[in-house]
């Protein structure tokens, strides 16, 4: 999406050098607010921050944006990247300690659509609560309640109390209220992951309506809503604009980003995954296998659209009757994406003692999405395990487009028929 | 800088809001009031059904229902009164010791509730109210909704007993109105200051707690600070035993024995107001979150 949605009008929000102080420990937190409550009881201002304490960082450092009339802004970033602080901030919620926020009109937030619900109360009273918290009046509830109770389709169970919601029940409630309102500015929060596919197409249907009247300011890990809902993005990185553009742009960039292993599912999880590894030296002697290019030449990254190469050598001291190869195949969420074998392959190959065989395993590109990729090579005779040891890591370098799920199966569309 | 000043004020006028990090640093107290008092107004409506959903949900799923909401606040006095009743004590200031002790407790209850419902509601929902952009004067208002609606109830039972005991009350009980109000006013800036400072300083809560245990024995309410011998030279010293006192006076006695200490205490009352309503207004924003 290069070009905007709508035409740029008037500013209605303006960020400028914002940064947010946060500590690792609550203690530390405490401390800092001593400090400012101690200057404030004698009337002074709180004092610029000038040094960290030893559990301190800056959430945010010195981030500054633009948001005009009909745009919609877009925010992406890994986890911890400080998305979430700066939205609050952009919304009035938390003070930034330093830098300034200019918001020219209302402004409603839906960063935590179930904050503020009493789970003792019905549906219904939730209703209100959260319809009144939003600077609706009683009679004005009353007004659209039924609007709000069939976007929800919670149905009878709108009299129930809100304990026994579901999760899915409950974001579906906050999100059937938060739709009814109508500011000059919308700050969104990861809210669009709402009950099940049907109603999120729903809720989808209701934000475009949104942005028709509303400038939005737009937080999503899912990069397909950034593609069709922003017309600019900022890829935030540790707490500073990394990138500020346009969504493709910034989409491929955010996905180059270093995911932190903290991010990702932990390394025992795909230990546990990949299974065992496995040498019988008494069959195999000098294997050797890694990633590399047409050429032979070892690699570790490789382009979307590059065909990849599997090299494989071996020298085998025993009589193999039925080799079979084999390369099951991981993402880093320890995920099995596919396994590549030549068990399916219609002749069988048998091995002599002493032979020393090299195979090449090619695989089309642009197949394997965007990522890491994790491997074992295992060499079977029949059902037996000969070998079976992890390949070097191979990273699918960023695709300069939208991808979708971890692989991407060879398509294509073809238009039968319009009337 | 006048210019700028101007600028904020046509930029208000417009609807524009500007955050950072000393934002509300120039404002009064008088200034601080007024702002805090339009947020309540803003929210009146998430206040009132705040209270309605915390009242219903006092009684919900019980057989007796909404009995319960008039029963419990009635609790405290009757403990009270059961306790005295249990051997005979003399005739406090001519009253019964049921009068006293009922007119009193009410009075405490509704003074000590105006200090720990700040702290328990900052405390408390800090991290909720930031969440959904509500101001914590709106939230603690609410829970103000139930100690009222509690001394109401409590009220009601000390004119019963006013009326069962047949105690007479002057006309000077009129006085009564005033002095409550001082003395909720000097409560309502005690409880808002240590709301915030029990965000930092998180003893805060645990030594109030203590202190208003001794307090309640130490301030008159259940029998007179002249039958604790020498901590009667100290009556004039302690707030709550002036402000409850006066009021007492006021209702049977027909004259304040300690109208000096009365006015020194309301002008503490309503300078400490200000100052924690300043306070708490600079301070809100800065603690949001940070209560867990």
């Amino acid at each position: 999406m290069s070009s905007p949605l709508y035409e740029l009008g008037e500013p209605v929000l303006r960020a400028t050098g914002l940064s947010k102080l946060y500590a690792r420990r609550s203690s530390d937190t405490r401390a800092r607010l001593g400090e400012v409550a101690g200057r404030v009881l004698f009337g002074r201002p709180p004092k610029e921050i000038q040094s960290l304490r030893k559990h301190e960082f800056w959430a945010l450092k010195d981030i500054s944006c633009e948001l005009h009339q009909g745009e919609a802004l877009g925010i992406i970033g890994l986890n911890g990247s400080g998305k979430t602080t700066f939205l609050r901030i952009l919304a009035g919620q938390i003070l930034p300690d330093g830098g300034e926020v200019w918001i020219n009109g209302s402004s409603a937030a839906m960063i935590d659509l179930q904050a503020g619900f009493q789970a003792s109360a019905s549906g219904q009273e939730n209703i209100f609560l959260r319809a009144a918290a939003l600077g609706f009046t009683r009679a004005q509830t009353e007004h659209r309640l039924n609007e709000i109770i069939e976007f929800s389709e919670l149905g009878d169970a709108i009299a129930a109390p809100m304990s026994s919601y579901s999760s899915g029940m409950k974001m579906r409630l906050a999100f059937s209220v938060m739709a009814i309102v109508e500011p000059d500015v919308l700050f969104i929060d990861e809210v669009l992951a709402v009950g099940d596919f049907r109603f999120r197409q729903k809720c989808l249907a209701r934000i475009r309506e949104m942005r028709e009247r509303s400038a939005f300011v737009f937080v999503s890990h899912g990069m397909g809503d950034i593609a069709l809902f922003c017309d600019r993005v900022i890829v935030l990185h540790k707490g500073k604009i990394h990138f500020e553009g346009p969504p493709k742009e910034a989409i491929e960039i955010y996905e180059s980003l270093d995911e932190p292993a903290s991010a990702v599912d932990t390394p025992a999880q795909l230990t546990k995954a990949m299974g065992p590894t496995f040498t019988n030296s008494g069959a195999l002697k000098d294997v050797a296998h890694f990633w590399c290019d047409e050429s032979g030449a070892p690699v570790t990254n490789i382009a979307f659209s590059d065909n990849v190469h599997l090299s494989l050598e071996f020298t085998s001291t025993v009589d193999i009757k039925r080799l079979i190869l084999g390369v099951p195949v991981w993402n880093l969420n320890a995920h099995y994406t596919t396994g590549l074998s030549t068990q399916l392959a219609s002749e069988e190959l048998s091995v002599r003692t002493g032979e020393r065989l090299k195979f090449l395993l090619e695989i089309r590109g642009g197949i394997a999405n965007p990522g890491t990729l994790k491997s074992m090579m295992t060499i079977l005779d029949g059902a037996e395990f000969l070998y079976r040891n992890p390949n070097p890591d191979l990273v699918i370098e960023n695709a300069g487009h939208p991808t979708w799920g971890v692989v991407t199966i060879p398509h294509q569309w073809n238009l039968i028929e319009r009337q | 800088m006048t210019e700028k000043l101007l600028n904020t004020r046509k930029e208000r006028a417009k609807g524009v809001r500007i955050y950072r990090p000393d934002s509300r640093i120039r404002q009064n107290g008088l200034q601080a009031v007024i702002s805090i008092s339009r947020e309540i107004r803003n929210f009146r409506s998430h206040i009132t059904t705040l209270f309605t959903s915390d009242f219903r949900k006092g009684y919900r799923g019980t057989v007796l229902g909404i009995f319960w909401n008039f029963v419990l606040p009635m609790v405290p006095i009757s403990v009270y009164i059961m306790l005295v009743s249990l051997r005979i004590m003399p005739r406090y200031e001519g009253l019964s010791p049921a009068v006293y002790i009922s007119f009193n407790v009410t009075i405490w209850f509704l003074l000590t509730g105006l200090i720990r419902q700040p702290i328990q509601v900052v405390k408390s929902k800090n991290t909720e109210m930031m969440k959904t952009a509500i101001p914590l004067s709106a939230a603690i208002v609410s829970s103000f909704a139930q100690l009222c609606f509690d001394t109401f109830v409590r009220i009601a039972l000390v004119v019963v007993i006013i009326l069962a005991m047949q105690a007479a009350t002057k006309w000077t009980a009129l006085f009564i109105v005033p002095i409550i109000l001082s003395a909720s006013i000097f409560c309502l800036g005690l409880g808002l200051l240590l709301s915030i400072l029990n965000v930092i300083y998180r003893d805060i809560e645990r030594v109030i707690t203590i202190l208003l245990q001794y307090g309640i024995f130490l301030s008159g309410v259940i029998f007179p600070l002249a039958s604790l011998g020498p901590l009667v030279s100290l009556s004039a010293a302690n707030p709550f035993n002036v402000f409850i006192s006066s009021a007492r006076e006021a209702a049977f006695a027909g004259s304040i024995s300690q109208p000096g200490a009365l006015a020194a205490w309301t002008v503490v009352g309503v300078i400490l107001f200000l100052y924690s309503a300043w306070f708490f207004y600079l301070m809100e924003y800065r603690i949001r979150g940070s209560s867990e």
